[in-house]
């Protein structure tokens, strides 16, 4: 039972009577008058519990994408329904009622026997499963005064995907990829190993990609040209493990990384490269691979969506293995974790061996702009404390660095929204020196 | 809002198929029911769920409402309807199975009312706790014949107004009972022969006086203390408040004595004066007298009115809706932590040298001087840079002096200018320094 500001008025008013004859009779009187008032219009009211309610969401949505939640609501009674729905989203979904109350209810209204489709937007603030478990309806008298309340259990879910704000990284990338295949007008030597054809020498072209051989057999002079290797094997390894759950940026280090991965496997799927992709903490959290039927992308944000960051140090022992299931031949193998020396020196340098002797590595990492603002603030002691604390952890980080760059590891080190276009680059240069 | 009407249940399926659904409720051949239990489903569910509830309150209820009704027994000396050791009851019953009707008075008022009433009747009067003022006494004195008054332990106003030949003469003390004695002139005294020795003794000098104290006749100028005495104007004092009481109204001549006192008439007036005989001093006017009446009641309604608001305010649409919270580490925490490490244990030195290895290392990257760079080759290219003295620069650089608090800071906002003014001359002479960076050779 709800009651109104109307409700509350009628009671005031009721105060003139109890003043004018003042007793504890009156009160009684004036109780009982606003106990029948709102009683009848309990029972003129329209039952909330005849309503049936269907939603109407999409499965998923990506993340800073307004999606419509609807709900039908059908009204079996024999009465005009009045009221407000609210939907019980959880605060992350961030729905918004066109009333704008803080609640998200949406004004209801009814004529018996109809169907009204009532719509809300989620602004979804945070990747993952959202939920909602029931709908509450209420439904007010003629009078205005109460209304009945019910909960309807209609539990809806939707699939926040990431975001992947980097793929404005990918046409330039791609652009570049298309430069070293040599289907674009600017044929340069280096743009791979891979014997692609031979073709007339234009002014321009590399005297030392001439092929005399073949230039000896026909008149002109002909050159050969290269693209880069195809079919090479890309392996992501995202870790989700407590590292991940740090915010810089106010992003969690994880989401970086799936940004980071996304345009790796879009660069990389768009150049012939197969993509294997594993979230991994103590054990794979999720696993996706190019080969499989389907749009790339499409499976690794479906498949990233859910995961999450747990308060767990990785397990790195498992990881060659892991490699070594998806691929057998030499691959890239993208290691997207923290620089963080212990962590580093505990879990991934003993097994990093395993890895570089089959694989070329690189190891992609988050670097934190707030550490660097922090060492520029020099003003008092305590600031400047902070300062040669925040200096230490870069010369730390800096040290990690150096000695996974001595075992022939590849380091990006960059701030979150540089992170991904530094991954991608240096995929390219790896691919346009032939190393993968 | 965006709403879409459908008009009627017959032409909802075609509806659903033209709106623009995204497939993730499946429409049913047959339409769904509603997801609640109806009204009265609902109802005798709870019902069903709470009928313990109902049963142990109607238990509660059959416990507790027979005491409830039952008043609060009385429990003053000499109650007329008090059953306790020392009620009256057992009197009252006699009396009332001689025909005689006992009528208890409460208040002066109601105990004049009553006299005036049956002017035959005795008025029984005890007042162990001086309850009723002087004032009252005296209209009770002047309203009431002597010869009706029956005094029961009366105290020193009682008797000065009720019976004023009769003076006190302090408690009898225990010990065997009191026989009625050779001088008792009362027949009823000498009828009763004796009574317990307890209560209060009184002298006059001219009443009919039975059961004297023993010991208390030894003086010439006094009269002998007595338990039971008869005034002149026929008043009767008994100092025995055990003759009427419940557990000893049976002991010794008691029986005789209460009957012999109260049995003249056929009514018996019961006075135990009580609290609504106390006069109360009118003191200063309170807070509620002073108020219109209204403002009693009309506060009340507005606590009414206050809960209604609470309700109206406070209700809330729905249960809360749970939110599964993410972890959150602040990624910047280590560095903090390790500064407050650094302060509290007065670290400067090594603060100091953090600083002094940041700049080192970022000074040899931006001057290009490679990886290994010592310290002097720094030294002099930034010199060289900034066009400062190599010397300054060096000391700039040097940090082995840090002690205190000051010197960090001072240290740190040096090496930090250093840094400034060697990107500052990069970057403003940038083609100047690239050209003398190439000439010198120094390129990786």
């Amino acid at each position: 039972m709800v009651f109104s500001g109307r409700f509350l008025v009628v009671a005031l008013v009721c105060l003139l009577p109890v003043v004018l004859r003042p007793g504890l009779d009156t009160i009684g009187w004036c109780l009982l008058a606003l106990a029948l008032v709102s009683g009848v219009d309990l029972a003129l009211a329209a039952s909330p519990r005849s309503l049936v309610l269907e939603r109407e969401l999409p499965a998923s949505s990506r993340l800073d994408e307004p999606v419509a939640n609807a709900v039908l609501v059908s009204n079996r009674d024999r009465r005009r329904l009045r009221g407000s729905l609210r939907d019980a989203w959880q605060p992350s979904a961030g729905q918004v009622s066109p009333s704008d109350r803080p609640d998200a209810a949406v004004a209801l209204d009814v004529p018996a026997g109809e169907r009204r489709r009532m719509v809300t937007t989620l602004l979804p603030r945070r990747r993952g499963t959202l939920r909602t478990a029931s709908v509450t309806v209420r439904s007010w008298g003629p009078l205005g005064l109460a209304a009945r309340q019910v909960t309807h259990p209609v539990p809806g879910q939707i699939s926040i995907l990431p975001p992947f704000h980097s793929r404005r990284h990918l046409p330039s990338r791609l652009a570049r990829l298309r430069e070293m295949d040599g289907r674009s007008a600017v044929q340069t030597r280096g743009g791979g190993t891979e014997f692609d054809s031979l073709r007339d020498y234009v002014r321009g072209d590399d005297v030392r990609s001439i092929d005399w051989r073949a230039t000896a057999r026909r008149q002109d002079v002909v050159v050969r040209t290269w693209r880069p290797e195809r079919d090479r094997r890309v392996v992501i390894v995202l870790d989700t493990s407590r590292t991940a759950a740090a915010r810089v940026d106010d992003e969690p280090k994880l989401d970086t990384g799936i940004e980071a991965s996304l345009l790796l496997a879009a660069l990389a799927s768009a150049g012939g490269d197969r993509v294997e992709l594993l979230a991994f903490d103590r054990r794979v959290r999720s696993r996706v691979s190019s080969t499989e039927k389907g749009n790339l992308l499409h499976r690794m944000v479906t498949a990233l969506a859910p995961v999450q960051p747990t308060l767990l140090a990785a397990d790195w022992s498992h990881i060659p293995v892991e490699v070594a299931k998806v691929s057998r031949q030499r691959s890239l193998v993208v290691l997207l974790t923290d620089l963080d020396s212990a962590s580093l020196q505990e879990g991934l340098l003993p097994v990093l061996p395993a890895l570089t002797s089959r694989h070329q590595v690189v190891v992609a990492s988050v670097a934190d702009p707030q550490l660097a603002e922090m060492a520029r603030t020099r003003n008092d002691a305590e600031t400047t404390f902070r300062a040669a604390a925040a200096e230490r952890a870069g010369l730390e980080r800096r040290a990690a660095a150096r000695e996974l760059e001595m075992h022939g590891v590849e380091v990006v080190d960059e701030a979150p929204h540089r992170l991904p276009p530094a991954l991608a680059d240096t995929y390219l240069r790896l691919k346009a020196a032939g190393r993968l | 809002m965006t709403t879409s009407a459908t008009p009627t249940a017959a032409t909802q399926r075609s509806d659903r198929t033209a709106s623009p659904s995204a497939g993730s409720t499946s429409p049913a051949s047959t339409p769904p029911g509603p997801a609640v239990p109806g009204t009265g489903q609902a109802l005798s569910r709870w019902l069903r769920k709470a009928w313990i509830w109902f049963v142990l309150a109607a238990l509660l209820l059959l416990v507790a409402l027979p005491s409830m009704l039952r008043q609060n027994p009385d429990t003053r000396q000499l109650s007329p309807s008090s059953p306790a050791p020392n009620g009256g009851q057992a009197v009252v019953r006699v009396l009332q199975a001689q025909g005689i009707t006992v009528h208890p008075a409460e208040s002066l008022e109601e105990a004049l009312a009553l006299a005036d009433e049956h002017p035959q009747a005795p008025v029984l009067f005890h007042d162990a706790a001086d309850h009723l003022p002087e004032t009252g006494l005296d209209r009770l004195a002047e309203e009431v014949a002597p010869e009706r008054r029956v005094l029961v332990e009366p105290g020193f106003q009682a008797l000065g107004a009720l019976a004023p030949a009769v003076s006190q003469a302090g408690q009898v003390p225990d010990g065997d009972p009191l026989a009625s004695g050779e001088g008792c002139g009362l027949p009823m005294g000498r009828e009763a022969q004796s009574i317990e020795a307890s209560g209060r003794a009184y002298r006059s000098a001219e009443a009919q006086a039975c059961f004297p104290v023993p010991g208390t006749d030894s003086g010439s100028t006094t009269d002998p203390a007595h338990a039971v005495l008869e005034t002149a104007d026929g008043t009767v004092v008994i100092g025995q408040v055990g003759v009427f009481a419940n557990e000893s109204a049976d002991a010794e001549g008691h029986p005789v004595l209460a009957l012999w006192s109260l049995g003249r008439s056929s009514d018996v007036v019961w006075y135990l004066p009580g609290l609504a005989d106390v006069a109360i001093e009118p003191g200063p006017p309170t807070m509620d007298q002073l108020l219109p009446d209204w403002v009693r009641p009309a506060g009340i309604w507005l606590i009414l009115c206050l809960a209604v608001l609470m309700l109206w305010r406070g209700r809330r649409h729905g249960p809360l809706a749970v939110e599964p919270l993410p972890v959150i580490v602040p990624a910047s925490e280590t560095a903090v932590g390790r500064a407050r490490l650094y302060e509290r244990s007065g670290q400067h030195g090594s603060a100091a040298r953090a600083l002094r290895s940041a700049t080192l290392l970022r000074l040899s990257r931006v001057l290009r001087l490679g990886h290994g760079a010592s310290v002097e080759a720094v030294v002099t290219a930034a010199a060289r840079t900034t066009g400062r003295d190599p010397l300054q620069v060096a000391a700039v650089l040097d940090v082995s002096h840090v002690t205190t608090a000051r010197d960090l800071v001072s240290a740190g906002r040096a090496l930090l200018d250093l840094e400034d003014a060697v990107h500052e001359a990069l970057t403003t002479d940038h083609a100047a320094a690239e050209q003398s960076s190439d000439s010198d050779g120094r390129t990786p």
